[in-house]
């Protein structure tokens, strides 16, 4: 006779399938510049999820009519790999895509300083590899330090990173298997140096304690992924030394 | 306490730099009357202003900058010339009898007249020179004042050891004019090492010892 056993995704002692704590995020690995052909790029690993960014410009706006004549305008493109989910993804932009790039353009558009290239197009392309929840913020994060890492002004980095409700229980960077049979997602990016929030997505119900105790959560996050950013843009100048010297 | 950084300190974008806003410089933003860094390079103080040096940069055209472009379109009245990126300048057509005659693909050497929410407008006239043989090669803008150096002497270097004429533009194209190809080669692979190299010390005598080393093999074994 078989017993249906409940499969718990927090346990007594409040830890996680994966064995993390509620407020651990997955390892995070961070680089820049890892793209030779491309002005700008940057690379995020957070546990499974594996992203690319890549960044191109600013160069001449296409078609014309879109250019503006006192600044720059951002095309921004995220798109997941075929082989980047179980079982094939149809390698054509989709509905959840094109939304997705819409929103991390705009969170882009609030950092990137868009008037200093007037008439001009800056592209930015994020490429997800591997997904394993959490890839519109982890994209997010790895845009805006390609940005960076082209030598485009921009007012800050920007990081971002998930919050979720599992059981009850408020969870920072959920997994795939949590995002699933949690109760709520919210997804949050932040300019942490500026103190704005550049994305807040939230699906699912939350009370508004949960959403203050969420929100700091994922503040925590944020801030250990920018410092993360800052270190990865601070390698590069390892061997640098200016021009203009001698 | 004012400043909030050292010289030649790496910053990141968005790291405050001082609380004075008069003292913000090149790759800077004022905010809430505190400066910021826009970009990511090392912090230069210069004319008691912070400045930030970039590692990699996009060209933003100023008034007075030499630069080299590639002559474009023909329009009614005047050139278009695509100067690399996402710029195009408009060279007006002046007086036609103080003018020479341009076509599409003419290289041309100038001065920006002004650069500003009307565009980028190039000198005409007696500044432009055209530039009808030679070689032409893109490096990063960045590197440019590397290339030229102090007070134009890594320059002198370079045209002094190889006979050639250089014109440097600031947009990050070089045309370089000289004699022989392989002259003109020796002083393009010469350029690129100071691209790669500019962070070594004594890099004017190793410029200056592989031009020679270039031009003189080239001319023995016979090279290019």
């Amino acid at each position: 006779m078989l017993e249906k056993v409940e499969h718990r995704l927090i346990t007594e002692d409040g830890r996680r399938i994966d064995g993390r704590a509620l407020d651990e995020m997955r390892p995070v690995r961070i680089e820049a510049g890892v793209l030779d052909r491309s002005d700008g790029s940057a690379y995020i690993e957070m546990g499974k999820t594996k992203i690319y960014a890549a960044v191109y410009g600013p160069k001449e706006a296409h078609p014309r009519h879109l250019a503006q004549p006192h600044k720059a305008i951002l095309n921004c493109r995220y798109h997941m790999a075929a082989f980047s989910v179980e079982g094939r993804k149809a390698p054509g932009m989709t509905r959840r895509e094109i939304e997705l790039s819409k929103v991390i353009r705009e969170a882009l558009e609030s950092i990137v300083i868009l008037e200093e290239f007037p008439r001009s197009a800056i592209d930015i392309f994020i490429e997800v590899i591997q997904a394993d929840a959490g890839t519109r913020t982890a994209g997010l994060t790895a845009a805006s330090l390609a940005l960076a890492d082209a030598g485009i002004p921009i007012l800050d980095l920007c990081a971002g990173i998930a919050v979720g409700k599992v059981e009850g229980r408020i969870v920072l960077d959920p997994s795939e298997e949590e995002d699933k049979r949690g109760e709520a997602d919210m997804p949050v990016a932040m300019a942490p140096r500026l103190g704005s929030i550049v994305l807040l997505q939230l699906n699912g119900r939350m009370t508004s304690s949960e959403f203050t105790e969420a929100l700091n959560l994922a503040k925590k996050g944020i801030g250990v992924l920018y410092e993360l950013q800052r270190k990865a843009l601070g390698k590069k100048f390892a061997t640098f030394t200016p021009a203009g010297e001698e | 306490m004012s400043i909030h950084v050292r010289e030649r300190e790496v910053v990141t974008p968005g790291q405050l730099l001082s609380d004075d806003p008069r003292s913000a410089g090149a790759y800077t933003y004022v905010y809430n009357g505190k400066v910021y860094a826009a970009v990511a390079g090392i912090i230069q103080f210069r004319d008691s202003k912070v400045n930030i040096l970039p590692a990699k940069s996009p060209y933003k055209p100023s008034e007075s900058d030499n630069v080299v472009g590639i002559i474009t379109d023909l329009k009614p009245s005047h050139y278009e010339v695509d100067l690399g990126w996402h710029l195009v300048g408009f060279l007006h057509t002046a007086g036609k009898r103080t003018r020479t005659r341009l076509q599409i693909g003419d290289v041309v050497y100038t001065r920006v007249k002004y650069s500003g929410v009307r565009g980028v407008f190039l000198e005409g006239g007696r500044e432009l020179v055209k530039i009808d043989r030679g070689l032409l090669i893109r490096v990063s803008p960045v590197k440019i004042p590397r290339i030229i150096g102090k007070k134009g002497s890594m320059l002198q270097v370079l045209s002094s050891e190889s006979g050639c004429k250089l014109y440097v533009g600031r947009n990050g194209l070089i045309a370089i004019v000289g004699d022989s190809p392989e002259k003109e080669f020796a002083v393009a692979s010469a350029i690129r090492m100071i691209e790669s190299e500019s962070h070594l010390p004594g890099l004017t005598e190793r410029v200056t010892h592989h031009i020679r080393k270039k031009i003189i093999g080239g001319e023995i074994v016979g090279e290019g």
